[in-house]
């Protein structure tokens, strides 16, 4: 009796297991698929590549400029970070390390050039290739990203490596590699907006590596093609917003101040949805190169007829009309005080804005408190030089270059040190180079107000002190 | 109940059956007598004499038995005449054992009187072991929360009832905020980067435990947690294992530990009823405010009402339960936008369908809708904008302007919906005797919408010109499928065995959706169709995870229980090269008390003592994909660009926390006095760390199975029942735990933050706990003055070292009870960012924090304050109306969140931590939290 019953009960069973292994693909609960772009699912059809390479790079370029003008412009004597959650260590230049939350952040500066510099390898030497549809325009644009993000490597940071689990290159060295990728991409492409880009990037780049000649030749080239040419990182509002618009407008605290002799080009970016483009390369550049180098020439006129013709273009940029509500707790905002760049220097009037309730202007591109007729006033080199040095801290205001004039070196962030078996702590690059000159702790960053007799007084003029030190300081 | 043929036992005709029977329910139909014999009888409290509910009566050499209906009486029909042994046995209950003769076609009267008892050897437990246990022969350790701890607890969900009365386990409240859930935590922190929570079962059904929702708007910290939607009142029972050998047998998800919870499925009898209307109020703890203006304008006292019902009831072959619940919370905030509201329904039903087999089937839905406001130091948070000072009077602002200011905040509209509906289904059949199976099948799904809402005119404050809107979307689906049986061999001589084997496998599926717009022009708008710039995102996760298990367990003359189990798991979220992960566990345990040669004269003290030890292994798998190198396509000005995402790791497998337990269960005094101790040491190898790759790869972090940490403590409980007398009876209940935590070994990776503030992180670093803090500290000189300089050090624990809770009942007159309960946690440190805020703020009590020469980065060490606390966090009280007055009726006063005592911090609620990251909850971080309110509930209750 027993056994028929699980007899007449195996028969039905089997035919139920069996229904079940045929069904088995239907139900099957373990088919799981990751909806991220995988490796395979890159490579499975990769034309049509190429558009979407360029775009990313677009968007690392723009996120790196921002990151890097955050940083920078905190570490120069341009902007004070008083209370953000930014480290603050920043104001105090030799007292950043590798591992510096900020520096070391994975959000940041260091890692933000190396993640652009790394995708334009990526595109070169696998999207480009595995893309039929890719153009030599496609590949001149990656090599200019290229050079871009070792240009900006070289111009901040004393070394660094230019491949995964790749040795230290020191930044002189590394500029070269910069040139000769950004030489390609101009030969690859040189006509329009994108041979204007390269030929100022070269510019750039040369100057940096001290190439004088080669410098004043593409500075030359660049007026002569587009003697008003801008070429800003642009934003996005709700993707890639400019973040510098949230420590300039949008204060929660009261961070970065500009150093109150700048405080008339302050908030450079102004749109609430942060939308401005930061620039990046443009005319005045080519200008400054050329006064430069004539004035390391001793060619009082030429460098004089230059200057001046950067402050006619810097007068002609458009101009912004801002409604600015930021109360500036503890920082001046009288508009009748005059400024005074260091003890001994003359008060000048007109630096600080009134800001409560008023409309202010600010350009977005560049702006400046010297007019031709100061330029005309000048005679002698050190004047020169000072106007030149003074014209490239308000020129590149907000732009992330001033650190560099500064004579300021970064180290890597611990995180490459820590990573690359390849790189230890001591070698060349991982410590920060803060040259003698500068001054102590935050000093850069220091002034005091005189309120009865309405003197703002720097305590350092960075610009002097630079021009005291001129044949460091000058690559020429 | 018979109908005149012999039961089928064919499966495919099980649901004819079914419907045969539930049909003959219904009609209620007149049992049929064979020649056999009935019992029948009461079981009620010894002493009080009060009747037990739902006690188990059965008879196992013929495995039948029965239940006791609401007035306390069994019967068990259709039994052959003879000489039978009867066991009555009722949680809190010493178990009696009877003989008893049945005669054919006789009822025999059988009254059970049960003496209460502090230990509970007999009781069943069945979490982690793979099949019904009882207490005495578990060789590691189970806690379990009756109904009877449920029912008159004060609390509306899981995580509020689990505080403090799991000892090892900690529920910290992490925000006053509605929908959010307490902190889980069983014996420390086992893992970097992954929640703490331990993992949750309701009927066998793996259900959502977590507050995970990737693309949930930042309202700068709080979150809905799918725990807080757990309703309390359908739960049963809930059993917890806290890691440990106990978990092996759940696999790679359970290094965490376990919460199970049973539902109710009725009890025999009439049909009886239970409504209860409570109505209560919420005022702010302003213990921590510190701003006037807060105080006065910000918070204010909501009112809560709240209504539920419940029946239950059935036949000896049919129960049922279910129940409804609906409450509105007005919230402690002004002008209702911390409001909050649930429905709740309810079903659970066991059904006899044969003498072999049974089904219980339990369903339940909720949905829940929160508002909520900006959190924490948002400029725009209606709490914390305040709080951290930007708005004192030496700002120039003054009341007046304070209340533009907050009447801005305040339009900012943030709604929480989330639907859950779960059900589980469970099928027991028992084919030939001692072979039990179980099927379960049951699934879990929470859908969650967030939106905000901020209009045109708040646009200033929330930097958005035109008006801004945001939804988020997550759906999260559970399926879990699994099979529990188990075989008892024949006994050889003195030793009996069983044999657990089971077969488990789950699916989650968590999909989410975001979209934002921006610049709704016109007024009173609120569609994505009406705004002018639109966003969206999307992020979908899958995952499958399936295992097997085997467990022996192993009785010696019934008092040395020995159980050696293994379970094999497989899951989708390893790597490619990883294959199935084994986790073994093995553990013995004594019943010394039993043995001849335990000393009479030690009985009369020590009751009952039995010895345990146990180790075995347990896991945590990593996040879904985070094995695949994947790349990302970035949206930038209305085109697509390509990015590096993940790095990608085939290697990757789960953590493995191996642990070792070993203590005693001792009852003092004739067993009036229960005391359980453990202690427990618990490495877990192969913590997953993110790891950083070479930044010039251009890729970021992967998980990597790196680290080592290491949980070591000792868990201590007492349960004491002091007073038993007729008229009066008096339990006390002390309990706890400390903990040892450090990261011993970071694998050669570089020590890391976990989520945190640059100035002051929360660090792992080897050979220190989870989460130390790096601080600034000032040097002083030889006379005690500054000397500007600072060292950085580690220092400080963010996780207690000492927690514990202690609770005490008492019943008067069998009418009236009283109750309280109150928690402590020691021995750990908390980072006061409200007083830096209120630094840079300026405000009076902070100004001065930073010494002279220093900034709030290079000193630190100022920030951090001793974390300990005591909380008294409910007494109650319930007054049953005589029965010569009004029969049923019961009210119930109680207060959660009482006082707080030995509070070191200033002006900060220590227990606070609402900035969770997706990572280790470590805590340690007091920020601009809202404290949970005083909750003073008053109810009646009429049953019938």
């Amino acid at each position: 009796m027993k056994s028929n019953k699980y007899f007449s009960k195996l028969i039905p069973l089997l035919f139920m297991f069996a229904l079940l292994f045929a069904a088995c693909e239907l139900i099957d609960p373990t088919d799981v698929e990751n909806p991220a772009i995988t490796e395979e699912k890159l490579f499975a059809d990769a034309t049509g590549g190429a558009e979407p390479l360029v775009t990313g790079l677009e968007f690392a370029f723009s996120d790196a400029v921002v990151r890097s003008v955050v940083f920078l412009e905190a570490v120069s004597d341009n902007y004070d970070n008083i209370s953000t959650y930014v480290s603050t260590v920043l104001d105090k230049p030799r007292n950043i390390t590798p591992n510096d939350q900020y520096l070391g952040d994975s959000r940041e500066i260091y890692f933000k050039l190396q993640i652009l510099r790394s995708l334009a390898d990526f595109g070169l030497s696998t999207v480009l290739p595995a893309d039929a549809n890719s153009t030599t325009f496609h590949e001149a644009q990656a090599l200019f990203y290229k050079g871009m993000a070792i240009l900006m490597l070289s111009e901040n940071f004393l070394a660094f490596p230019l491949v995964e689990d790749g040795p230290m290159v020191r930044a002189e060295n590394a500029v070269k590699e910069a040139i000769e990728v950004l030489e390609e991409s101009y030969s690859i492409s040189p006509s329009g907006d994108h041979g204007l880009k390269c030929k100022l990037a070269l510019a750039r780049a040369y100057r940096l590596d001290k190439n004088k000649a080669m410098a004043v030749q593409m500075a030359n080239e660049v007026l002569s093609m587009n003697p008003t040419f801008n070429y800003s990182a642009q934003y996005d509002a709700i993707n890639l917003p400019n973040r510098m618009v949230y420590f300039l407008v949008t204060r929660s605290q009261n961070d970065f101040q500009p150093l109150p002799r700048l405080d008339f080009l302050d908030p450079k970016f102004s749109t609430p949805d942060a939308s401005d483009g930061i620039p990046c390369l443009k005319a005045e550049e080519a200008y400054l190169i050329l006064a430069e180098a004539a004035l390391s020439d001793n060619d009082i006129n030429t460098t004089k007829g230059y200057l001046n013709d950067l402050i006619v273009l810097v007068d002609s940029r458009q101009v912004y009309t801002f409604s600015d509500n930021d109360p500036r707790r503890n920082r001046p905002s009288n508009p009748d005080y005059i400024v005074k760049a260091d003890a001994s220097a003359p008060g000048k009037p007109g630096l600080i804005l009134a800001r409560e309730d008023q409309e202010i202007a600010v350009s977005p591109v560049s702006g400046t408190s010297l007019t031709n007729a100061d330029i005309d006033a000048m005679t002698t080199p050190e004047e020169l030089y000072y106007a030149l040095y003074l014209l490239r801290q308000e020129v590149f205001f907000a732009e992330g270059r001033r650190m560099s004039d500064l004579g300021i070196r970064l180290p890597v962030m611990q995180r490459q040190i820590d990573a690359n078996p390849n790189i230890n702590i001591g070698d060349y690059g991982t410590e920060i180079y803060v040259p003698a000159y500068i001054p102590q702790s935050d000093e850069m960053d220091q002034f005091t107000v005189d309120e009865t007799n309405g003197i703002v007084t720097i305590l350092h003029d960075m610009n002097r002190v630079l021009v005291q030190n001129i044949n460091v300081v000058s690559p020429f | 109940m018979y109908i005149g043929k012999k039961p089928d036992t064919n499966y495919l005709n099980g649901r004819i059956k079914l419907l045969h029977y539930l049909l003959i329910f219904l009609l209620v139909a007149a049992t049929n007598y064979a020649q056999n014999g009935r019992i029948s009888g009461s079981v009620k409290d010894d002493i009080t004499g009060e009747v037990l509910i739902g006690a188990n009566v059965f008879i196992a050499s013929l495995n039948i038995g029965a239940s006791s209906d609401v007035d306390g009486n069994y019967i068990i029909e259709n039994i052959p005449a003879g000489t039978y042994t009867i066991i009555a046995r009722y949680v809190g209950f010493k178990q009696v054992t009877e003989e008893v003769v049945v005669r054919a076609n006789s009822t025999t009267q059988l009254d059970f009187r049960l003496e209460s008892t502090a230990v509970q050897l007999n009781e069943l437990v069945v979490t982690g072991q793979g099949v019904a246990t009882e207490r005495r022969k578990l060789t590691s350790t189970v806690e379990s929360i009756s109904a009877d701890d449920i029912g008159i607890a004060p609390v509306e969900s899981v995580d509020q009832l689990l505080q403090g009365r799991v000892p090892g386990l900690t529920a910290f409240n992490s925000s006053g905020m509605p929908g959010t859930s307490g902190r889980i935590a069983a014996r420390g922190l086992k893992s970097v980067l992954t929640n703490a929570t331990p993992v949750v079962y309701v009927d066998n059904v793996r259900v959502d435990n977590q507050d995970a929702f990737r693309l949930a708007l930042d309202t700068g910290g709080a979150e809905t947690s799918a725990l807080s939607d757990l309703v309390v009142g359908e739960i049963d029972r809930i059993e917890v294992i806290k890691g440990g050998a106990a978990s092996t047998l759940f696999g790679s998800e359970a290094a965490n530990g376990v919460i199970q919870i049973f539902t109710k499925k009725g009890v025999p009898g009439k049909p009886r009823w239970h409504f209860n209307v409570t109505s209560g109020f919420d005022a702010p703890n302003t213990e921590f405010v510190s701003e006037k203006y807060v105080k006065d304008n910000v918070l204010r006292t909501g009112y809560y009402q709240g209504y539920d019902f419940s029946a239950m009831g059935g036949a000896q072959d049919f129960t049922y339960h279910f129940g409804g619940k609906t409450f509105l919370n007005d919230g402690i905030i002004v002008d209702n936008v911390s409001q909050s509201k649930g429905y709740n329904l309810n079903a659970g039903f066991r059904v006899h369908l044969s003498d072999i087999s049974n089904l219980e089937i339990s369903s339940s839905y909720t949905k829940s809708q929160f508002r909520r406001t900006d959190n924490n130091n948002l400029p725009t948070a209606p709490y914390g904008g305040f709080e951290d000072g930007a708005y004192a009077d030496q700002w120039g602002y003054n009341d007046h302007l304070r209340d533009s200011v907050l009447a801005l905040m305040l339009s900012n509209d943030v709604r929480d919906d989330v639907d859950r509906f779960r059900t589980a289904v469970n099928y027991d059949i028992t084919p030939v005797k001692d072979f039990t199976n179980k099927f379960t099948f049951g699934l879990d799904y929470r859908k969650n919408e967030e939106r905000q809402f901020v209009p045109k005119k708040a646009g200033d404050l929330f930097a958005t010109e035109n008006g801004f809107l945001f939804r988020a979307d997550r759906e999260y689906l559970t399926v879990t499928l699994s099979y529990i049986g188990s075989y008892i061999l024949p006994k050889l001589g003195p030793v009996t065995q069983t044999l657990a084997f089971g077969a488990q496998g789950f699916r989650v599926e968590d999909r989410e959706g975001a979209a934002q717009g921006q610049n709704f022009a016109i007024p009173g708008t609120e569609d994505f169709d009406n705004a002018s710039l639109i966003d969206a995102q999307e992020s979908n996760r899958q995952l499958f995870s399936g295992g097997l298990y085997l467990v022996d367990q192993i009785g010696i003359f019934d008092k040395i229980f020995i159980d050696l189990g293994i379970r094999a798991d497989g899951n989708s979220t390893f790597g490619e090269d990883v294959g199935l992960q084994y986790y073994p566990k093995a553990g013995i345990a004594y019943n010394i008390s039993d043995e001849s040669f335990y000393p009479e004269a030690l009985k009369s003290y020590v009751s009952s003592l039995k010895l345990r030890t146990s180790w075995g292994q347990t896991g945590n798998f990593p996040p879904p994909f985070t094995k695949d190198r994947t790349y990302a396509s970035n949206s930038f000005l209305d085109r697509s660009g390509l990015a590096f995402n993940n790095p990608g790791d085939p290697e990757l497998k789960p953590e493995k926390t191996s642990s070792v337990d070993a203590g005693f269960d001792m009852g003092l005094f004739n067993d009036r006095v229960a005391i359980e101790f453990n202690y427990f040491k618990q490495i877990t190898k192969d913590g997953l760390f993110l790891v950083p790759n070479d930044p010039a790869s251009g890729f970021g972090l992967q998980y990597k199975n790196v680290g080592e940490i290491l949980n070591e403590g000792i868990e201590l409980s007492i349960y004491a029942q002091v007073l038993q007398s007729e008229n009066f009876s008096a339990d006390v209940r002390f309990s706890f735990a400390t903990l040892e935590n450090e990261v011993t070994d970071l694998g050669g990776s570089a020590p890391f933050s976990i989520a945190s503030f640059t100035f002051l992180p929360r660090r792992v670093e080897e050979g220190y706990t989870l989460g130390v803090f790096r601080v600034n500290k000032p040097i002083k000189d030889a006379e005690g003055n500054y000397t500007g300089d600072y060292e950085t050090v580690l220092e400080g624990s963010p996780l207690p070292k000492q927690t514990g809770s202690f609770s005490f009942n008492v019943t008067l007159f069998k009418n009236l009870s009283i109750r309280s309960l109150t928690e402590f946690a020691f021995g750990h440190q908390v980072v006061n960012l409200k007083k830096t805020l209120r630094y840079f703020n300026q405000t009076e009590d902070a100004a001065d924090a930073v010494p002279d020469g220093y900034s709030f980065e290079t000193a630190s060490q100022v920030w951090v304050e001793d974390a300990d606390w005591i909380k008294v966090r409910e007494i109650g009280l319930t007054y049953r109306l005589p029965e010569s007055l009004l029969k049923g009726i019961t009210l119930n006063a109680s207060l959660r969140n009482v006082a707080e005592f030995g509070i070191k911090t200033s002006n900060l609620d220590p227990e606070l931590n609402s900035f969770q990251p997706s990572q280790a909850n470590v805590g340690g971080y007091g920020y601009l939290d809202v404290s949970a309110p005083r909750q003073f509930r008053f109810s009646v209750t009429y049953n019938f």
